[in-house]
């Protein structure tokens, strides 16, 4: 059966030729001034032939290795069978590497709780944020321990609300850095004040 | 005689009360990160940089390298008594540490690991201190056609001791260089690749980028296995440095020490090679090779020694060339820049005492390593049993928190986050993140000193064949090159003859 040349490096290299091809165009309309030989466009451009140079070199180094493995299946009688127990020892491998990795899912979850975190810093402040934030992550990246998911939420409560006085007495008060306080919270205390 | 004036003058500065106190800190800090797998001393000195801020500048590098010097060291503690290592820079320690560790000697293993440590340590500061000022010396006459080659050379030699591969690796560089460009341009000021937004005309903070690329990555990595409670059945009693068992292996010490800060210099490599290297020399040079892996003092001496004289290594570039060689010293470079320094050959010449300073650092870091490790080592091996699950989110809010107070401005998490994804979408895919990282570092100077070359020699390429040193560098670099492509054909034969026998 013919396999095809895409794989995730090909998708990568094809991206990286585009995005390379796009910095050129944007570098060649950097001026270049009178009393200077090359202008801020000249280090970018090199950058960006480089990296089409580089994603080429990426695309035929995935081209010329199926090739191979295809070439290995039709020249050798006995490649079928050693790759057939390979595959089967790479499957196996793959599943027992799997198991130990959390569903797909999870890493864009997770990161999606950060931009949430991030986004909410200007309006729930940087200590109501960190205990909300530290209390979801905690339940987040321990739900696969289920013997540890008992009580998981106060715990992470627990952290948040510690770690806030912490950062509160170190930062604001012996550093002078003032956190984001966020307008919500000032909002509240304005309505409560 | 300046030497000792100034190390005098060092020793003054360093040891105050306040100093004394967050070296202290600094060391139980980064023990604590080095030990726990997955938390790097890279990652401790990420953590810690947000806090040195407000520090006055001595004080800054104090605790900074107590935490550099403490995360390498505690990388031990999981190597012997898990056989995972805490830090690439103790995989070797593994080899002899942990059976000597199931052969019910615990606290021999890790006490001979930290007599090796501090040794190693020692010879790395004296390394330093006679290679680093002639060097520095040596760099004031380097303009800008050779700060260029120096920084291609780095980034060549970077990217050829990945074993991702040499076209990932230099596309990994690239992608780091552009992600420098953003921002006005040094010589002429034009604004590049900013979006017409102003926060990116002073181009991206350090200290975001580097939480990003270093431990928002991690964080996603490590969180998405799933979580394994690590059981210490290892009950340990007194620990001590085995002094007298390291004199007797004296040729050892001093062998993998010295192969540790050879290693060290060069960029990239590091600690984390420096430990297989000299494990695998003081196997070669021991007579009873075959007893290597079996639990024998030799291989633990050789790996501990090395990996922390290493440290002396990597910061001989950087101090004298302002060049990093790996993560953590990229996160130094940062703190100097945080404190609106610039490392390289000027620093030595007006900054010396800061220099010594660091060096005294070392020294006070080793000690309080041993006074902290012999009376707590129970404690930071019940800190091994913490759960992922409870450390990943607070290095994140931490994280978080550090990238805000770089500047004050809540855009910068956002930078932090979006260097993180960037980071876990080139680890996923083999891309090696130490080649990004230093070519965001490296490349913006590279570019000032090509385009302040290229004005001076009226636009022509040449001065860089005919300098000396320009071309000297030229050619180390181009020699790097060939071996690599020599070794790779050789490799390439070899599996296919071994494929048609």
């Amino acid at each position: 059966m013919r396999r095809s040349f895409v794989n995730a490096d090909f998708v990568i290299a094809v991206a990286f030729t585009v995005f390379a091809v796009w910095v050129y165009i944007v570098a060649r309309g950097f001026p270049v001034p009178s009393w200077a030989t090359v202008g801020a466009g000249f280090v970018p451009r090199i950058l960006a032939v480089l990296l089409i140079i580089l994603s080429a070199s990426l695309v035929l180094q995935t081209v010329l290795a199926k090739k191979a493995v295809e070439k290995a299946r039709k020249t050798d009688a006995d490649a079928d069978t050693l790759s057939e127990k390979l595959n089967v020892s790479l499957e196996e491998a793959e599943r027992l590497q799997r198991s130990e990795q959390k569903p797909w899912f999870f890493t864009p979850v997770l990161f999606g709780v950060f931009v949430l975190y991030y986004l909410s810093l200007p309006y729930l402040g940087y200590f109501l944020t960190k205990i909300l934030g530290t209390t979801v992550l905690i339940v987040l990246i321990g739900t696969s321990d289920k013997a540890a998911l008992r009580g998981l939420v106060y715990k992470g409560f627990a952290i948040g609300v510690g770690l806030s006085v912490f950062v509160y007495i170190l930062f604001q008060r012996f550093m002078y850095i003032r956190l984001p306080r966020g307008v919500v919270v000032r909002w509240l205390i304005g309505f409560f004040s | 005689m300046a030497a000792v004036a100034l190390t005098l003058e060092a020793i003054q500065m360093v040891l105050t009360p306040t100093n004394l106190l967050l070296a202290f800190a600094g060391v139980a800090f980064g023990i604590i990160m080095g030990a726990i797998p997955g938390l790097t001393a890279t990652m401790a000195v990420a953590l810690s940089l947000p806090l040195t801020f407000m520090m006055e500048l001595e004080t800054a590098f104090t605790f900074l390298m107590a935490v550099y010097v403490a995360g390498i060291t505690g990388g031990k503690i999981s190597a012997i008594l898990l056989c995972i290592p805490g830090t690439a820079s103790s995989v070797a320690t593994t080899f002899d540490g942990f059976p000597m560790a199931r052969n019910g000697e615990p606290e021999r293993a890790l006490g001979i690991a930290l007599g090796s440590s501090a040794f190693g340590t020692i010879v790395g500061i004296f390394c330093l201190l006679f290679i680093a000022p002639p060097l520095a010396r040596f760099a004031l006459a380097f303009g800008p056609f050779e700060f260029t080659m120096v920084g291609v050379f780095a980034l060549t030699v970077v990217s050829l001791s990945r074993r991702e591969g040499l076209t990932k690796a230099f596309i990994a560089t690239v992608i780091g260089v552009m992600a420098g460009m953003v921002g006005l341009s040094q010589v002429d000021s034009v604004p590049r690749f900013t979006f017409g937004q102003g926060y990116l005309l002073a181009g991206f903070e350090i200290l975001p980028v580097l939480l990003g690329l270093y431990a928002v990555t991690q964080i996603m990595l490590d969180a998405e296995k799933m979580s394994i409670t690590v059981e210490l059945k290892t009950k340990l009693k007194g620990l001590f440095p085995h002094i007298r068992e390291l004199a007797e292996h004296k040729k050892n010490v001093i062998r993998s020490s010295l192969i540790g800060v050879a290693i060290g210099i060069i960029p990239g490599i590091g600690g984390a090679l420096a430990n297989i290297m000299a494990y695998l020399q003081a196997k070669k040079a021991s007579p009873y090779p075959e007893k290597f892996g079996t639990g024998i003092p030799d291989g633990i001496i050789a790996s501990e020694s090395a990996n922390n004289a290493a440290i002396g290594g990597a910061l001989v570039p950087l101090l004298t060339l302002g060049i990093p060689g790996d993560g953590v010293s990229a996160m130094l470079l940062g703190a100097f820049m945080i404190q609106g320094l610039q490392p390289g050959p000027l620093l030595f010449r007006d900054n010396p005492v800061l220099v010594y300073s660091m060096l005294v650092a070392m020294v006070v870091a080793v000690i309080f390593i041993i006074i902290q490790m012999i009376a707590g080592i129970r404690f930071f091996a019940r800190v091994l049993s913490l759960p992922k699950y409870f450390l990943l989110p607070v290095v994140f809010t931490f994280c978080a928190l550090g990238a805000f107070t770089v500047s004050g401005r809540l855009t910068d998490v956002g930078v932090m986050l979006g260097f993180g994804l960037l980071g876990y979408f080139l680890q996923k895919n083999n891309f090696p993140l130490i080649s990004a990282l230093l070519g965001y570092i490296l490349g913006p100077i590279i570019e000032y000193n090509i385009r302040r070359a290229l004005m001076l020699s009226r636009g022509s390429f040449m001065p860089y064949i005919t300098r000396p040193i320009s071309a000297t560098l030229l050619g180390f670099t181009l020699l790097v090159l060939i071996i690599y492509f020599v070794r790779e054909v050789i490799a390439i034969k070899q599996v296919r003859k071994s494929v048609s026998e």
